[in-house]
């Protein structure tokens, strides 16, 4: 999935912006590891919070959703785009985009719909998830795990 | 949430700190913040109001160190107390791996660790999931105080699910990484994959 998706935004031409995919729930499947690199966990956190709430809100006013709903916080050249979207197998999706220094950020509307139909078309995510990744953790491991965090 | 990345060999999971208004959730995190290596842990992001209550949810990303070859990387939030932000806690609670019940061991709390619990419960069953088989850890916090009641008590008015407990000073810190440690053991031990343990 990683490399069809990063071929697929070379493609289209969306290279020179940040392309972030990630679940509804926010686990992030993909990260174009573009641009600034600064805080991208809490930026990305904010940014899920911010489409959720902004859809609950669409949501609890009734405003219909169609394929064209898209959160959107920009200037003239700087900005971000979210849109959410699904893996052809199902999986509830959004797609963010971010990008600075633009002539036409316009551009990137149409270039986030074609990530998203892509997606649509050509991704599937769902797993199935029988086996335990691990069993009979020890305290000790526990204890290893947290040892290198402390101050 | 959890997100198995087996060509990085990462885990990320998501941690929910739930409980009523002031009892403490935020000051688990800073906590964790202030105690945790800098290159380990980000910022705390903290989308609160003028007096310091969380208006919508505090993040905080903790890279933990490895197990059995994986790294780990844990997503801390936690929910606004406040009875009206309601909408808010549903929205947080979307693929969570695991909570730390933060209850206000004051005599006077009682109630509103009730309805808490129970509003979690239920936000819980709206996501689709089974509360009873989510990771869930009791913390008992504010045992410094006077008026604390007792342990019994809060067991049996609180802990439906007989679920691990774990006494707590947050503000002091006593209890808060080992309510962490407590509940990332559990919600290791859930992660499902579709490839072969072995």
């Amino acid at each position: 999935m990683e490399n069809m998706l990063k071929n697929y935004i070379v493609q289209i031409g969306a290279d020179k912006a940040q392309v972030v995919l990630c679940k509804r729930d926010g686990s992030i499947l993909f990260d174009s590891h573009y641009g600034k690199r600064d805080h991208f966990l809490e930026v990305m956190a904010l940014i899920i919070g911010s489409v959720s709430a902004t859809e609950q809100i669409a949501k609890t006013m009734s405003v219909e959703k169609d394929s064209d709903f898209m959160m959107s916080f920009a200037n003239s050249s700087h900005g971000i785009f979210a849109m959410p979207t699904a893996s052809s197998d199902n999986i509830e999706l959004y797609v963010i985009l971010m990008f600075e220094n633009e002539l036409n950020p316009a551009q990137f509307k149409i270039k986030i719909r074609k990530i998203c139909q892509y997606l649509l078309e050509n991704i599937k995510l769902k797993e199935n998830k029988k086996n335990l990744l691990f069993e009979n953790i020890t305290d000790d491991e526990i204890e290893r795990m947290f040892e290198g965090c402390k101050v | 949430m959890s997100f198995v990345n087996y060509n990085k060999k990462e885990i990320n999971c998501k941690i929910v700190y739930y409980g009523p208004g002031l009892g403490g959730k935020t000051t688990n995190i800073q906590y964790i913040f202030q105690k945790t290596a800098g290159d380990r842990r980000g910022k705390i992001v903290s989308l609160d109001s003028d007096n310091e209550r969380t208006l919508f949810f505090d993040f905080l990303p903790l890279d933990l160190g490895e197990i059995r070859g994986f790294k780990t990387r844990f997503h801390l939030y936690t929910v606004p107390g406040q009875v009206f932000y309601e909408a808010s806690r549903k929205l947080i609670l979307r693929g969570v791996d695991g909570i730390i019940f933060v209850a206000d061991s004051q005599m006077e709390k009682m109630e509103s660790n009730i309805e808490s619990f129970e509003g979690m419960l239920s936000n819980l069953k709206e996501q689709g999931y089974d509360p009873s088989t989510v990771p869930l850890i009791m913390q008992w916090n504010k045992r410094d105080l006077p008026n604390a009641v007792s342990i019994e008590e809060l067991n049996q008015k609180l802990n439906r699910f007989s679920s691990p407990t774990q006494e707590a000073v947050a503000v002091r810190g006593d209890g808060v990484f080992e309510s962490l440690k407590s509940l990332s053991k559990i919600v290791l031990m859930n992660l499902r994959t579709n490839l072969s343990s072995n």
